[in-house]
């Protein structure tokens, strides 16, 4: 059975994993070995052919004496350790089970406890790090520290399973791996504190985007992404949900680019290849949608470039050397960009997050939508949103159902017995701003009848 | 006045749906296709009428079909031939103009919607211009104007759901209580197959018709009746997953990749997701289940938990809908000047005060001062002429939010009633059974 790179971990494919503190952190399966830092290291063609959503255990052979761990010291970071998937746990979850707690007594309240600093614990940090040199398995380093520890017995069964976490997410070598979607490279982002670069966006907000945009896989879509390629990343998913030979969906985005060159740099992480990205994806910067040239200027042009050649004989021409190809291609595109320019009433939707100026913007663009087609912005803030709605598009006749919108999610804590919001949340997903592009009917055609 | 470049205001009150649409029609197929070429309403056509904002009406349109509004009659020839998004305007004669007047003076604070007004100097022979658009149903419009059988699902959630439950064009999706079938019309548009339960005989007849009738039933796909199979994915069936569970007739194995249960008690129906034709097996498959009490959720939690899910958490959603305003700028130095004025007036008498100010106005002109020329602006303007009191704010006057003769800036105005709670939200994953792949 051969892999299904979208289900499953296949080779040369960027993958998110999750470590057992809860961070993302995005690898290739390109690379041989796998260093996940403190948490171990492992070959990824052990990975290779699981489902997305499994979590694996390394597991590195023990050396219990200490002269085999001298001789290895030097060369012990470079030996991954085996990556073994947890077959039987369904729900493949990072967290530790109450095993080691059972054996375990634990107080009603902790009224005995007094907070005594590190000294109660009997291990010192030379002997934990030998017990990691000598590759303990972490359910056993965490109960050789626990018993150890004098003052653990006195706490409560709860306060215990606190500290199990703690060490857990210290010690344990397990992670799971998951499919790079942008759901998870939302995450990842977040962890690594960088959502600046996509605009703030939250993951309702943007899923509220796509929905009011209505996404057809067949639909046409007019886009500026100011999220290095995250929002177009977003709609292919809910297009192509990553199959790329798809025969009954043909759908396209089409992208304005501020730049000569389009910069979306997080649309590598999407795992579509390079070919289906360029028939799906147009681009056609600002002053090639809204300064276009027209047909003859691109032919006289070609001309001066090329030193008197015929674009038509080159058209014309069965067999084409790799120099007139390109050249054949440049015309093209440029005859590409000018049809574009030129096609009003097309796209079906009009998705925008941009930093420019929106009354600006969406009065030289909304042309290009087709009547009755959604107009959705993102912004990060709520005034320039408000000033597009007041003094653009409910001045003009042309935009019906103008609406503001916010969406935010509140997570939970969700343990049985212990469920409650959580302490602290994202507060800024940005705002967005919806209507429907429609055609003005000029008052004196009406008959007075 | 044709109302170019006024500021136009809606308000926002509880939808009140109205279905025109027969139990027999058939529209034409792919009404919620968005993507052909062409955008052209043609008859028999599934169209929602954009009336008001809270007023969207879902009709199929005929030769001699009629649409009463408060604007006037429509004919439905009027509609077809004319673009998707078009505005169809009509003159109101007077005779419901002065009905509406008159029912306007009943409910004074009431603001009309979406009407211009045509203003002619002739009183009676006043003519008013109201229109309507006609617009191709998206399932975020038609949860707007459905006809609410059971509570249904909002955007805002559906939306969260769609992308959480990671729904794209591949993923089988399983919902259990169809109800009023909004949601189901959302996950329709994104992913591959929907199969979507009713226990309620009735609703489940109702949503089948609709389903049918907005050409989104696979049925209609396997029997040529269309020919998208990416849209006609809907497979309903009259159901209780609680007790009967998810197989069904049509297809053997369902595999499906995600689940929604708007159920009841939905830990009833989470141990029937176990049987291996329900769900696909050896892949990370999600759940979510919309509760909207607590008590709920932690049943839920612990049936999850006990059938073996992980990566179990609970969300809320809070959508909220804005509508730009404009707020009237009032300078306290207006406002003094107001005053002065009256004091001056009160202490002069009527007859005195307008010579005092004409003799004023006059010395102004002659010295060239002008300090005083913005007010006077105001004072031709928004002043009754014969009393020419200075009104900057305009007192006692109709004045339209967004009037050019005023100052205003822009504000942002919250819904006036806000859902601040739908449901509960408890997301889980599983994998059934990991196997390797080669």
């Amino acid at each position: 059975m051969a892999i299904d790179p979208i289900t499953h971990i296949s080779f040369d494919k960027y993958i998110i994993i999750q470590l057992p503190n809860e961070l993302y952190k995005i690898y290739n399966t390109f690379t041989e070995v796998i260093g996940l830092g403190k948490y171990g290291s492992f070959y990824s063609k052990d990975i290779v052919g699981y489902p997305y959503g499994t979590v694996f255990d390394i597991e590195y052979e023990e050396n219990d004496t200490e002269d085999q761990n001298k001789k290895q010291k030097g060369k012990k970071e470079e030996t991954p350790g085996v990556a073994i998937p947890r077959k039987d746990d369904t729900a493949q979850s990072l967290e530790i089970t109450d095993d080691i707690l059972s054996n375990n007594f634990n107080s009603e309240s902790n009224r005995l406890l007094i907070d005594q600093g590190s000294s109660i614990q009997k291990l010192s940090n030379e002997d934990i790090e030998l017990l990691k040199e000598q590759n303990t398995r972490a359910d056993k380093l965490i109960s050789n520290i626990i018993s150890n520890n004098g003052n653990f017995q006195l706490k409560t069964k709860q306060s215990q399973q606190k500290y199990l976490i703690r060490k857990f997410r210290k010690f344990s070598k397990c992670f799971k791996v998951e499919r790079c979607t942008p759901q998870n490279l939302l995450k990842f982002l977040m962890d690594k504190n960088d959502l600046l670069r996509i605009n703030d966006i939250s993951l309702e907000s943007i899923a509220l985007q796509l929905n009011l945009s209505n996404i057809q896989p067949n639909g046409n879509y007019l886009v500026m992404d100011e999220t290095g390629g995250f929002l177009i990343y977003s709609i292919l998913e809910r297009m192509y949900g990553g199959k790329e030979d798809d025969e009954t969906k043909n759908g396209t985005i089409t992208i304005i680019t501020e730049t000569e060159h389009p910069q979306l740099d997080l649309l590598k992480y999407s795992n579509y290849s390079d070919e289906f990205l360029k028939k799906t994806i147009k681009y056609i910067s600002v002053m090639e949608l809204l300064k276009p040239q027209n047909e003859e200027f691109v032919r006289a042009e070609f001309l001066r470039i090329n030193e008197d050649l015929n674009i038509n004989e080159l058209l014309a021409l069965k067999e084409r050397s790799p120099l007139q190809q390109r050249k054949v291609n440049w015309f093209e595109r440029q005859m590409s960009l000018i049809k574009i320019s030129n096609t009003v009433d097309y796209y079906d939707a009009l998705v925008l997050q941009t930093d420019f100026e929106l009354k600006e913007l969406v009065d030289r663009i909304s042309k290009y939508v087709k009547p009755g087609s959604p107009i959705v912005v993102f912004c990060k803030f709520r005034e320039p949103l408000l000033d597009l709605s007041n003094e653009y598009l409910m001045k003009n006749l042309n935009f019906l159902n103008v609406k503001i919108l916010q969406t935010s999610c509140r997570p939970y804590q969700t343990k049985r017995g212990k469920i409650h919001p959580l302490m602290t949340m994202k507060s800024n997903g940005g705002w967005l701003l919806s209507c429907i592009k429609v055609i003005y009917q000029d008052i004196n055609s009406v008959d007075k009848e | 006045m044709s109302g170019k470049g006024t500021f136009q205001v809606e308000l926002s009150t509880t939808p009140t749906p109205v279905v025109e649409i027969e139990k027999k029609e058939h529209p034409n197929q792919g009404a919620f296709v968005h993507t052909d070429y062409e955008n052209i309403v043609k008859e028999n056509d599934l169209v929602l009428v954009y009336i008001s904002k809270t007023n969207i009406r879902p009709v199929v349109l005929h030769k001699e079909g009629r649409l009463n509004t408060k604007y006037g009659t429509f004919l439905h020839s009027e509609i077809i031939g004319k673009q998707y998004g078009s505005q169809i305007g009509k003159f109101l004669n007077s005779n419901q103009v002065n009905r509406g007047k008159r029912h306007n003076k009943k409910n004074k604070d009431e603001k009309k919607e979406g009407e211009v007004g045509e203003e002619n100097n002739d009183e009676e022979d006043e003519k008013k211009f109201g229109f309507i658009h006609v617009l191709k149903p998206t399932p975020e419009l038609w949860t707007l104007s459905l006809p609410h059988r059971t509570q249904i699902v909002y955007t805002f959630d559906s939306s969260y759901i769609t992308e959480r439950l990671q729904i794209t064009s591949l993923s089988n999706v399983i919902e259990a209580g169809t109800g009023s079938g909004s949601l189901s019309h959302q996950f329709s548009r994104t992913c591959g197959k929907l199969f979507t339960y009713e226990f309620h005989e009735v609703r489940k007849q109702q949503a089948e018709l609709e389903f049918q009738q907005h050409g989104l039933l696979y049925q209609d796909y396997l029997d040529g009746k269309t020919d998208d199979k990416n849209v006609a994915n809907i497979i309903i069936n009259h159901r209780d997953v609680c007790k009967d569970g998810f197989l069904i007739d049509q297809v053997e194995n369902i595999n499906a990749d995600c689940v929604f249960l708007d159920l009841p008690a939905p830990w009833e129906a989470i141990p029937n997701l176990n049987d291996p034709r329900v769900m696909n097996q050896n892949k990370q498959v999600r759940v979510c289940c919309f509760s909207p009490c607590f008590e709920q959720v932690d049943k839920t939690i612990e049936a999850l938990e006990l059938n073996g899910w992980g990566s179990i958490e609970m969300v809320e959603i809070q959508g909220r809908n804005f509508e730009g305003r404009k707020r009237m700028v009032k300078s306290i130095d207006d406002a003094i000047k107001v005053l002065c004025d009256q004091k001056e007036r009160r202490n002069l008498g009527a007859s005195n005060y307008r010579k005092y100010k004409k003799v004023r106005n006059e010395l102004q002109e002659k010295d060239g001062i002008n300090d005083d020329e913005h007010d006077l602006k105001r004072l031709k303007t928004n002043s009754i002429p014969a009393d020419q009191k200075f009104n900057p704010f305009g007192k006692g006057m109709r004045v339209k939010e967004g009037d050019e003769k005023y100052e205003w800036s822009n504000v942002c105005k919250i819904e006036s009633e806000i859902k601040s709670h739908t449901s509960y939200l408890t997301f889980a994953t599983k994998i059934f059974n990991i196997t390797r792949q080669e």
